[in-house]
């Protein structure tokens, strides 16, 4: 057979063909889309296969040999569509397993054996990856519908094994969090029950309303007004038999008096009738009633008596973040320090010191960038751990810098995940006190490149840390000249600044450990 | 309340199939008809009626010995359908037969095609005659001699037989008989053609073979021929596929019976009354399913004969199906799509472009993907071949072979083996039902994004029947359509679940709930007040639900008129008008037009409003929303429901009247052909006269 050039003559066309793929809790879906040069998607197509992943998972703990066949006849006919398109299974899919593969206790092996079988590579992503995919998702939703631009949204999705809420005000996202409660574990609890329905269903009312109870808790109270957006399939399917449809991208807006009926009647409902009713598969139909339940406990919660629901899906987040070929946007950044910023806000941080200094050790990492050689993720990474370098404070003084650490560590930062909260959070511990050293928790038993990038940021902080000494932001900005044996720092307001001199003296010893220079602060003096 | 009893608002399906056949049987009858086309019509009665006996007839007989009382929508239980059809068909036989005896042969002889008398033939046919018997028939026919009490031999279904009956030479009269039987299944063509000085001259084998019976039976003379053929129950796997309705809950008793019994037996009619016996004793042939058949037997294998070279004088005048004027002929199909949606009404348009399309995606290097439905294709289908060669070139071709196509099964599994070893993926049909949809997809690469290009018809993928079927074929490059399609590929071949369509409906899953959905909208504008209109045309009506919401929507005021072809279950009443069309071209578009509160919903369909099409079939139900080929579909439908020369109207009792020129005459196939070739004149006065010089490559 004669070997066919799948793609046009070079440069002839202005698009890439892309695919992404989730393995979710009841299905296996994947969507073709072109990505134009300017960044705009168009879907070619959407595929479905009703894969019982969640339902092993959140039942026994593990993924059963059928569903990991299963699994792999759904990737396996993914892969010839792939190739009709001629797309190349390695550079240009991602395919990505939400909670339920990765909390299965075979995940290794359902991975291993997937990619095996079908040449696909699925990474397994934790809840703020989905949380951060769910933002890239809807920011054109927000964009295109100023009503949710509006004081404070919250936006959440019940899966199979989790529930995510994000929450934004005025668009930038303040916090994100997972809880876990889904729709499996919830019909898991319910089936438990012995004895009538009734009682049944009152378990799992009790059940949901804890969980609820906890999202409640984790929103700020203030007087800005909220409205709640609804993800995920429940929530589509329920705008479209309310609303008799509902457009991929179009924003719906449903009565919870409405989605309350539909509740219960899908609750009142025998599996077996959910199926035919609705023609979902039995674990769509499991899962349908207890993910409707939390979506009207949570919207009555808040008071509402309307919600949101979009027609977009983790795949557009995906899709978004294919399209930016990974890199974090400017945009994205932005509501990562947003979150930041909360977190900030939350321990009372003194803000215009962490506005300070983080000023002044970007201006050094920029400096510095070819001795480092770190890029601009690490310059976030930095970022972060110079706003909330002081976060400790709120806990006490004496050893703030380690309370920094447990903070950051402990605080859901949009957008952020496990790695690089752990390298901000040990960046900020090491503003002050003592050196890095193996013996650490946590920095001995990062790898060597990490702990590397860990000392580079921290000498950086740790000088920036001097510069506003005094808390008074007597220097704001700086000029850094990077000499052969000196970093020369030059405060644009000429002035004595013993203070930070003094105390760059002692913060800046770690600064010419790491990169072999020292740093000096060397102002204009004021005139008269 | 106790609710009163209604009548049935419904006809019975077989009785309706039967008034179907007998309006194509009133096309042989009529005396305006050149003589071929009347034997061209008795041949496909005659062959409609071999499917019906064996289908429809074979389930009714299976549903009655498996003790169904079950009655149908018209009230009426197996038993008593059995016996009102039976009746019905045997009328019907007799009429045929009786056309052909009193009218057509004769009329065919006067016009040169003549039945030679084979007690009459001249020395010279008499030496031709003796040499095909010697050369051919001889050694390909064994009689199979029967003694009292032997097993009779497998008589094979559909099949021309000879019974013969014997008695030893020497033998005193009334000594015992020796009976045989002689298949003539395998001796050639049925029709024998004599040397003769003018026109045409012919008998049959069964003659031939009676008139040198002797030479079979040496040591007997020959008492009587006759020639007879037996019509078994269709096998069980055939039945489940065609006649669902009738056998739904019965598989268990039914398997138990599923050699065919027989359950039709047509005899010459001059058969002796001892040879009847014996035939009917040997095949348990009961009384009730004799059928005797004055003159030729089996009309069937006439059809040949309409088509014979030379005597124009007693065919139609033909109507070669015409380019369309929207095509032009050397630009390639893709850039014309592009341009605009393409619409072709088959066969008054040709069949050549959808050829095209397919044969240009197969050679072009953008080509990334041909993805089509194929069903009862012609045998040397340019289409097949074209895959093949897209396949060959890399290009990802799958096609979906139905199998199930009756009686195709053996030539489809030929063709599929064909293009496995060309490298296309061939998917056998879809588990549990039978894919009817007619739709290609071709996925292209361009400079500006993929591109999907669809064809959506009414008919299948055959060159042969697209110049004999009334067909719509659709070609455009609307992407929500090509997602659509590509959405119904994804799931045929198990890549995926069925997904919500963005526009298309898909058989068994939504297209009767649109369907209702679309008449409901009409229902509602119709009670507020305003133009409320259906206007659909397809080849059977049964479906229950389909015709009560139809009727409920005529009760309501909307103005329905609908143009069935073959059966139609449904009774008319006010404001709902039912007509068939019978005419040259078989009738097989389905076209329905919805008014829509003045934004009219036109839809192309590969179903019919039957339960099998809309439950046990993938069909597709396409909107056409390109306002030009829109409005030419609502043109086009008009037109067939002006119809008042090969029009009938369906009425109150079931029967059908023909319809009466009012004002001016209308043929509705006539005027489509004559339309045709106006726009061919038209587009090509229209078309400023250049020349295309021929140049080297390189220049360009």
């Amino acid at each position: 057979m004669v070997k066919r050039k799948t793609t046009t003559d070079a440069g002839k066309a202005t698009y890439k063909l892309k695919a992404v793929i989730d393995l979710g809790s009841t299905a296996i879906r994947m969507v073709v889309a072109q990505i134009h040069g300017d960044g705009s998607i168009k879907t070619l197509d959407a595929l479905s296969q009703a894969v019982a992943i969640g339902a092993d998972t959140f039942t026994r703990g593990r993924i059963s040999r059928t569903t990991i066949n299963d699994s792999v006849k759904a990737l396996r006919s993914f892969s010839i569509v792939l190739k009709e398109y001629g797309i190349d299974l390695g550079a240009d899919v991602l395919a990505v397993a939400t909670s339920a593969v990765r909390e299965a206790r075979n995940r290794d092996e359902f991975l291993d054996r997937v990619y095996m079988a079908s040449g696909i590579n699925v990474q397994v992503i934790e809840g703020f990856e989905v949380n951060r995919l769910t933002f890239l998702a809807i920011r054109p939703v927000l964009r295109a519908n100023a009503v949710l631009r509006k004081d404070r949204l919250l936006v959440a999705e019940v899966g199979g094994g989790s529930t995510e809420l994000l929450g934004l005000d005025d668009a930038r996202v303040s916090f994100a969090h997972t809880y876990r409660m889904g729709s499996f574990r919830l019909r898991e609890t319910m089936d438990e029950q012995q004895g009538s329905e009734a009682r049944r269903l009152a378990v799992l009312d009790a059940e949901v309303e804890a969980g609820v109870r906890q999202c409640r808790d984790a929103v700020p109270r203030d007087n800005s007004k909220l409205a709640l957006l609804l993800m995920g399939g429940e929530a589509r399917l329920a705008a479209q038999l309310i609303l008799k449809g509902l457009n991929e991208g179009s924003l719906a807006q449903l009565k919870v008096s409405d989605l309350s009926k539909l509740a219960e009647k899908v609750l009142m409902l025998d599996i077996e009738q959910v199926v035919r009713k609705y023609r979902l598969t039995l674990d769509e139909a499991q899962a349908f009633g207890p993910a409707l339940l939390t979506y009207v406990k949570l919207a009555t919660a808040f008071g509402l008596k309307r919600v949101y629901i979009c027609g977009v899906s983790l795949r557009d987040g995906l899709l978004t973040e294919v399209a930016a070929g990974g890199a974090w946007t400017d945009d994205f950044v932005e509501q990562i320090l947003h979150s930041v910023r909360e977190v900030g806000r939350r321990y009372n941080l003194d803000q215009t010191h962490a506005d300070c200094v983080t000023g002044i050790a970007l201006a050094l990492f920029h400096a510095m960038s070819r001795e480092h050689a770190l890029g601009y993720r690490h310059e976030v990474i930095l970022t972060v751990a110079a706003q909330l370098h002081d976060v400790g404070m709120f806990i006490g003084g004496s050893s703030h810098h380690k309370h920094s650490k447990y903070i950051i560590d402990n605080s859901e930062i949009f957008g952020l995940g496990g790695e690089d909260i752990k390298l901000a959070s040990l960046v900020a511990r090491y503003h002050r006190g003592a050196l890095p050293r193996a013996s650490h928790l946590d920095y001995g038993t990062l790898p060597r490149e990490q702990r590397l990038v860990v000392s580079k940021l921290a000498a950086l902080l740790r000088a920036a840390d001097a510069f506003d000494r005094s808390h008074t932001q007597a220097i704001k900005t700086v000029k850094v000249a990077v000499l052969d044996d000196e970093v020369v720092v030059a405060p644009e307001r000429p002035g004595e600044y013993a203070a930070e001199k003094r105390a760059l003296a002692a913060k800046g010893k770690m600064f010419e450990q790491v990169y072999g220079r020292t740093v000096v602060l060397r102002a204009k003096r004021r005139q008269g | 309340m106790v609710a009163k009893k209604q009548k049935p608002r419904y006809f019975n399906r077989e009785l309706s199939w039967l008034e179907f056949n007998q309006r194509v049987l009133e096309e042989a009858k009529a005396v305006g008809n050149p003589m071929l086309e009347r034997l061209k019509f008795l041949a496909i009665v005659a062959s409609n009626l071999d499917e019906f006996f064996m289908v429809r007839v074979g389930g009714l007989h299976m549903a009655r010995k498996a003790g169904s009382r079950k009655k149908d929508p018209s009230g009426l239980t197996p038993m008593a359908q059995l016996r009102e059809i039976v009746k019905r068909a045997r009328a019907m036989m007799n009429d045929l037969h009786g056309c052909f005896n009193d009218e057509v042969s004769p009329g065919l002889a006067a016009g040169g095609i003549r039945h030679a008398d084979i007690a009459a033939l001249t020395a010279e046919q008499e030496t031709a005659l003796h040499q095909l018997v010697h050369d051919e028939l001889f050694p390909v026919i064994t009689p199979l001699a029967v003694a009292e009490g032997q097993d009779f031999p497998r008589i094979q279904n559909m099949a021309l037989h000879l019974a013969v009956r014997l008695q030893g030479i020497g033998s005193a009269d009334g000594q015992e008989e020796v009976f045989a039987v002689m298949s003539l299944d395998r001796a050639g063509p049925r029709v024998v053609q004599l040397p003769a000085e003018s026109g045409y001259e012919y008998v049959l084998r069964e003659e031939v073979v009676g008139k040198y019976a002797a030479n079979w039976f040496p040591g007997f003379n020959v008492q009587e021929c006759a020639a007879f053929r037996m019509t078994r129950n269709a096998d069980f796997a055939v039945q489940e596929n065609e006649a669902p309705d009738l056998l739904s809950g019965m598989e268990e008793v039914l398997e138990e019976r599923k050699t065919g019994d027989c359950i039709r037996l047509e005899v010459a009619s001059s058969i002796s009354k001892r040879l009847l016996v014996f035939l009917c004793k040997g095949l348990s042939v009961a009384d009730d399913n004799i059928y005797p058949v004055a003159g030729v037997l089996n009309l069937k294998d006439f059809m040949p004969m309409a088509f014979l070279d030379g005597f124009d004088e007693l065919k139609v005048e033909p109507w070669p199906p015409q380019s369309s004027p929207d095509v032009v002929p050397n630009e390639p199909m893709f850039g014309q799509i592009a341009k605009k949606d393409l619409l072709f009404y088959h066969p008054y348009e040709t069949f050549d472009p959808v050829v095209r399309f397919i044969e240009e995606a197969a050679v072009d290097r953008e080509t990334m993907a041909i993805k089509m439905v194929l069903y009862r294709t012609s045998s040397d289908s340019a289409i097949i071949a074209a895959l093949k060669r897209a396949a060959e070139n890399g290009v990802n071709v799958t096609v979906l072979m139905e199998l199930k196509a009756r009686f195709d099964e053996a030539r489809n599994i030929g063709w599929a083996r064909d293009l496995e070893q060309c490298g296309v993926q061939v998917v056998y049909g879809v588990k549990g039902y039978k894919t009817h949809a007619k739709i290609c997809l071709v996925v292209r690469r361009e400079p500006a994004g993929v591109v999907r290009y669809c064809h959506f018809g009414t008919g299948n993928y055959n060159e042969s029947t697209a110049k004999l079927y009334g067909d719509i074929s659709y070609l455009t490059c609307n992407p929500e359509l090509g997602a659509d399609a590509s959405a119904f590929f994804n799931a045929l071949c198990g890549y995926a679940q069925p997904a919500d369509f963005r526009l298309i409906s898909m058989a068994p899953i939504g297209m009767r709930d649109k369907l209702l959905e679309l008449i409901d909208f009409e229902i509602e504008r119709a009670k507020s007040g305003k133009k409320a209109v259906v206007n659909a045309k397809v080849n059977s009506l049964v479906d229950v639900a389909l015709s009560e919401k139809l009727h409920e929507a005529a009760a309501a005021g909307v103005k329905i008129k609908l143009n069935v072809r073959g059966i139609c279950c449904l009774k008319p009443t006010r404001n709902l008008e039912i007509t068939s069309i019978i005419d040259r071209y078989l009738e097989h578009a389905r076209i329905i037009h919805f008014h829509h509160g003045g934004k009219p919903r036109v839809f192309i369909a590969s179903a019919d409003w039957m339960p099998r099409n809309l439950d046990k079939r993938l069909e597709l139900m396409v909107p056409v929303e390109d306002q030009v080929c829109r409005d030419r579909l609502i043109a086009m439908l008009e037109i067939h429901l002006a119809d008042n020369q090969s029009s009938w109207l369906l009425k109150e009792d079931g029967s059908y009247q023909r319809m009466a020129a009012k004002q001016a005459r209308v043929r509705s196939q006539e005027v489509l052909y004559n339309q045709a070739c106006e726009a061919v004149i038209n587009a090509a006065n229209n078309r400023r006269t250049r020349f295309e010089p021929h140049r080297p490559e390189s220049q360009n």
